[in-house]
């Protein structure tokens, strides 16, 4: 299943006016399938990843998350879903300053109390994944952005999630340095049979994505050009 | 112009942080709000002293004095005639309750009205009726007094009623003969607090016989052949001396405790300044990129710092408006507090004084400018050290500010150097301790990020930081964020040090009073006379109590106030050798030794009056004393710790006294009861056989020593103020400090929730890193609060008043300080803690 959004409203309230972002929004993002959502700058791309995520409430509407209605859950449920299930990469990487890599890259098994050794060796194996298995001590200030956005990324992967959420991975980094993170993290997606879905507007993003969709007046319309989700099922 | 776009950019960014800025505001109002409070209490003080004495005085230079009881009037009668000399006034006066005023303590001055129109304005006021009339009525009836109209107005008296005046015990009817009113305010309000009287009315109530207290005399300044003819004629214990020198010795008794109390104050705002530094430097900090932004678009270093300087000043400008009012509320209490101690310790402190001046104000309020604006230099110099590009890096800010400890401890330890040098300086300056103290304390501010880093070293070695991540990113984030955590602990140490330094000190205080009183207060019983001014108690009254069951002994003290002289102030006291047992800070030969040389003429000198005549604590002396039989010596045998007269003490054997001084009057009876006796009802017993008879005030051995400590805790009720306003400031500072620096890290929380934490781990982390903050500023308040205390007893109590005290520093203390300072912390952290685990994940991702 991955993710169903059914029927799902959110506005903000900003200067006194109400700004409507998500208006009746349905959504299915198929498991183990890489999805690209794109919209132009402020149409909800962002809001509803966070709202897949459960960093966001909608106004209204549910959220399915591999079966689990997330708009139901506490606050602490929710939090502990998201550790265990889902991974998430932002564009400006969002790295905790005073972690080292390999410390960034633990912070989720710390977080959840899993097994020291186990967590290492899967940290250590992921960082390798990602080219960094020499930079373990560096701290982020001193990693490029296109070493930062990996680590970030190796943090999304290390616990083995089921769904990774981007957020326009490769808006802050150059052309060239965005290509290679993008096929790192779909080659990783594909290996591990993840479902990713990711907000952004790049093209190489678009010819490797398996489903697309456009975020437009608060509804999300998948591109006539692709098939339909759910079709091939 | 552009200065006035940055300061508009400035002010609104306080305006977004409107808590932040508060702080600001709060925090120098708190502190220009106790430095006016004392400031105020010191005034009133000061008026309070000139309307009782220089006003009163007029255009008297020179005064004639004896002894505590005065002296015979045949001086007065004697210098005009024989010696021809008729420009003088004598003077008697004491002190009364008025009945029709709540029985309020009030000057009974008698006066010679003839002699009185040279010399003060009383006379020379408006008055109803006539001043001839009012010149004869007091003359020719006794019992007739002259009070001010406002005294009048507050007992509802008029001309022709009575008022009735309690002396001893005594009640005397008096009539109200006339009003006066006065042409000046001071004279007014002088008069308020006096009822005049013709000399022989005032002897007569005061039983002071033929006695009179003084004679005011006017001299012209190079008139010396007049005033060394008086002095050639003068009785012996009778002296002359300018009136202005007395007022200043009397004067300077009480102007160390108010430069102490204005210290204190001072310390209030000092604590202030570093709440307004460490939130300027948050400011700062947080705007970095903006500076870098304005920097990049061509604003100049120099508009940068006029810039937060401005927007500072304009805060510290609101914040010490807001610490006026605050100070003139606090200020009537702090005189209430202060007065009773005024007048408990140094001279009867008017009531109706309450000054404030407009320069009190402006002193406040420039006080506060200056705190904010040398507060906001350094972060100031900061902003404007930073380039464009570093702007942007937050690691590059934290490797700058590593890179400073090094210099920042360095400069610590010479303050810490310079600190200690000033204060092994042997002064009576207590302006330059102050400033030796300063400097310990500054000093001490410097090395906090030096030892805090090696602290959170320490602490990383921890199994809880090793194993638990919240932990060890509290550790982390304290570490690793110095530049905004080691201001907050200095901040906080420097709060809660003072807490425990004047802690130390009041409690070291108390001790060695109440040491004090064990030694010294040994009778069971004591009597006393009634009359505040010259105790004295009738001569038969031994005879009376030997006849008495219960009381197994008794012992005759004659106490006498050196009025002029050398050792103008000192109090003279002849006792017999049972009851003199004092501990010793130096004796010349062992116990019995001392005691055969007291028996045999020598005397006992107390720490103070060793201090203040320049004697070596380590080592006697001679003292020459005025008596009847002229000038003589008296070897010093032992000085003792003593707290009963601010200008010393000195201990006479009974017989050696009466020997030279011829005086036989009694100023105190010590007794000791019969084994098994209950005291109170011995003093009921006391009391049923001769209180119609004799007049005295009977007190046990308990009810003193509970007298003396209430005296001794009213005293110290302002350090209670002290560090309950500084208990305030320390929880702002940190609260402040805490949010800012959980404010800044709001997306990186976020990135933390968005990856899992759950609110408790976020507390967990966020709890730990207060708890940190306030567990270092505590441990390193330790050693400096310790250090202050030793600072305020040995350096500057020393100075002030030349006692020693023993120093007591108890686990309390110190637990103390470590409990204030992370209590203060946690308490700090919760509600930054709970908006930031209220605030959307999303929300916290998309702040920048």
């Amino acid at each position: 299943m991955a993710i169903r959004l059914q029927n799902i409203n959110k506005c903000y309230v900003e200067g006194g006016k109400k700004q409507i972002i998500l208006s009746g929004l349905n959504a299915h993002f198929p498991k183990g399938k890489f999805s690209v959502v794109l919209g132009k700058s402020g149409s909800g791309k962002s809001t509803l990843l966070n709202i897949i995520g459960g960093l966001d409430i909608p106004d209204s509407g549910e959220v399915f998350v591999e079966d689990r209605n997330l708009s139901i859950l506490s606050d602490y449920d929710r939090t502990i879903f998201r550790r265990r299930n889902l991974g998430f990469i932002f564009q400006f990487f969002n790295l905790i300053p005073t972690l080292t890599v390999l410390e960034n890259t633990l912070l989720i098994s710390e977080l959840d109390g899993s097994d020291r050794q186990k967590s290492k060796k899967a940290a250590f194996d992921i960082l390798e994944h990602v080219g960094l298995e020499n930079r373990l001590d560096a701290m982020p200030d001193f990693l490029s952005g296109g070493e930062q956005q990996r680590v970030a990324i190796a943090r999304a992967l290390v616990n083995n999630p089921q769904i990774i959420l981007a957020d326009e991975p490769t808006g802050n980094l150059d052309q060239y340095t965005g290509l290679n993170v993008l096929k790192m993290m779909v080659r990783l997606m594909r290996e591990r049979k993840k479902t990713l879905v990711m907000a952004t507007h790049s093209k190489e993003a678009l010819a490797q994505a398996d489903f697309i969709f456009r975020i437009e007046n608060g509804l999300l319309i998948p591109n006539p050009s692709e098939p339909m989700p759910g079709s091939e099922f | 112009m552009a200065l006035r776009i940055l300061l508009r950019t400035g002010l609104g960014y306080h305006r977004a942080h409107l808590l932040q800025s508060l702080l600001i505001v709060i925090g120098i109002a708190m502190g220009v709000a106790m430095v006016l409070a004392i400031d105020i209490a010191n005034s009133t003080i000061s008026q309070s002293f000139k309307f009782s004495t220089e006003s009163l005085t007029g255009k008297t230079t020179h005064q004639i004095v004896g002894t505590q009881s005065g002296f015979s009037q045949s001086v007065f009668e004697d210098l005009r005639v024989k010696y021809g000399h008729r420009e003088n006034a004598p003077v008697i006066e004491g002190h009364v309750q008025v009945k029709e005023l709540e029985m309020r303590t009030l000057k009974l001055m008698g006066i010679d009205p003839f002699s009185e129109m040279y010399y003060r304005n009383i006379l020379n006021s408006k008055a109803s009726p006539q001043s001839i009339s009012i010149f004869t009525g007091l003359l020719t009836e006794p019992g007739r007094v002259l009070i001010s109209e406002q005294l009048a107005r507050k007992a509802d008296v008029g001309v022709g009623d009575h008022l009735t005046l309690i002396q001893e015990g005594r009640e005397n009817q008096v009539v109200v003969y006339g009003l006066l009113q006065s042409r000046d305010k001071n004279s007014q309000t002088a008069l308020s607090g006096v009822v005049i009287t013709d000399i022989a009315t005032a002897q007569e109530f005061l039983m002071m016989g033929d006695q009179i207290s003084r004679i005011d005399l006017i001299i012209a300044e190079d008139d010396d052949t007049t005033l060394r003819s008086i002095e050639k004629n003068l009785p012996p214990l009778v002296t002359i001396s300018p009136a202005a020198k007395r007022r200043a010795s009397i004067r300077q008794m009480s102007s160390s405790f108010e430069l102490n109390l204005m210290a204190m104050s001072l310390l209030a705002l000092l604590v202030g300044m570093f709440l307004i530094y460490n939130t300027i430097t948050f400011s700062v900090v947080q705007r970095r990129k903006l500076f870098g932004i304005l920097r990049a678009l061509g604003v100049t270093q120099k508009e940068i710092f006029f810039m937060i300087l401005g927007e500072t000043i304009i805060l510290g400008f609101i914040g010490s408006l807001l610490g006026l009012g605050l100070g003139m509320l606090l200020g009537i209490g702090t005189v209430r507090m202060v007065g009773q101690t005024v007048s408990d310790l140094y001279f009867v402190m008017s009531t109706t004084v309450f000054a404030v001046s407009p320069f009190n104000l402006i002193k406040a309020l420039g006080l506060g400018l200056v705190a904010s604006f040398v507060s906001a230099v350094f972060p100031a110099i900061e902003a404007i050290g930073v380039t464009p590009v570093e702007a942007i890096r937050r690691s590059a800010l934290e490797k700058y500010a590593t890179r400073l400890i090094p210099r920042l401890s360095w400069g610590g330890l010479c303050l810490l150097f310079l600190g200690w040098a000033i204060l092994s300086v042997r002064t009576q300056r207590l302006e330059l301790s102050y400033t030796g103290l300063l400097f310990i304390v500054f000093g001490s501010a410097l090395l906090v990020p030096m030892i805090s880093q090696y602290l959170i070293r320490l602490c990383m070695w921890s199994p809880l930081a090793k194993y638990e991540l919240t932990v060890r990113l509290a550790f982390r984030n304290v570490s690793r964020s110095l530049s905004r955590t080691a201001v907050a602990i200095a901040a906080l140490m420097i709060t809660v040090s003072v807490i425990v330094g004047v802690g130390i000190m009041v409690e070291s205080f108390r001790f060695t009073v109440v040491q004090w009183l064990n030694d010294t207060i040994r009778a069971d019983i004591y009597l006393v006379g009634t009359n505040r001014d010259i105790p004295s108690l009738d001569v038969d009254l031994p005879e009376a109590l030997e006849g008495i069951p219960g009381i197994r002994e008794l012992f005759i003290v004659r106490a006498v106030k050196l009025n002029a002289g050398k050792y103008a102030g000192a109090v003279l006291f002849a006792m017999d050798r049972e009851i003199v047992e004092r501990k010793w800070i130096w004796k010349a030969g062992t116990e019995s030794d001392v005691y055969d040389q007291f028996a045999n003429g020598s005397v006992f000198i107390s720490e103070t009056f060793a201090w203040q005549n320049g004697f070596k604590l380590d080592r006697g002396g001679i003292i020459n004393l005025a008596t009847e039989l002229g000038e003589r010596s008296f070897p010093v045998a032992g000085i003792f710790r003593d707290f009963s007269a601010r200008q010393g003490v000195i201990l006479i054997k009974s017989q050696i006294y009466r020997q030279y001084w011829g005086d036989n009057r009694i100023s105190g009876i010590a007794l000791l009861s019969d084994s098994g006796i209950d005291v109170e009802e011995l003093i009921d017993r006391i009391n049923q056989r001769l209180a119609k008879n004799y007049h005295f005030v009977i007190s046990s051995n308990a009810s003193i020593r509970k007298n003396a400590i209430d005296v001794f805790d009213r005293t110290f009720t302002i350090t209670v103020a002290l560090k309950i306003l500084a208990t305030l400031v320390a929880f702002i500072g940190v609260f402040n400090s805490i949010m800012s620096m959980m404010l800044e890290r709001t997306r990186e929380i976020g990135v933390l929730r968005a990856n899992g934490m759950t609110i408790s781990q976020l507390w967990r982390m966020l709890l730990t890193e207060a708890g940190v903050i306030g567990f270092i500023s505590g441990l390193l308040a330790l050693p400096l609060g310790t250090v202050l205390a030793w600072i305020l007893i040995f350096v500057i109590n020393r100075q002030s008043f030349g006692w020693t005290l023993e120093f007591i520093v108890g686990p309390h203390h110190y637990l103390q300080a470590i409990g204030i300072a992370v209590v203060a912390s946690l308490l700090a952290a919760i509600y930054p803690s709970y908006a930031i685990g209220k605030k959307l994940i999303a929300e916290a991702l998309r702040t920048e």
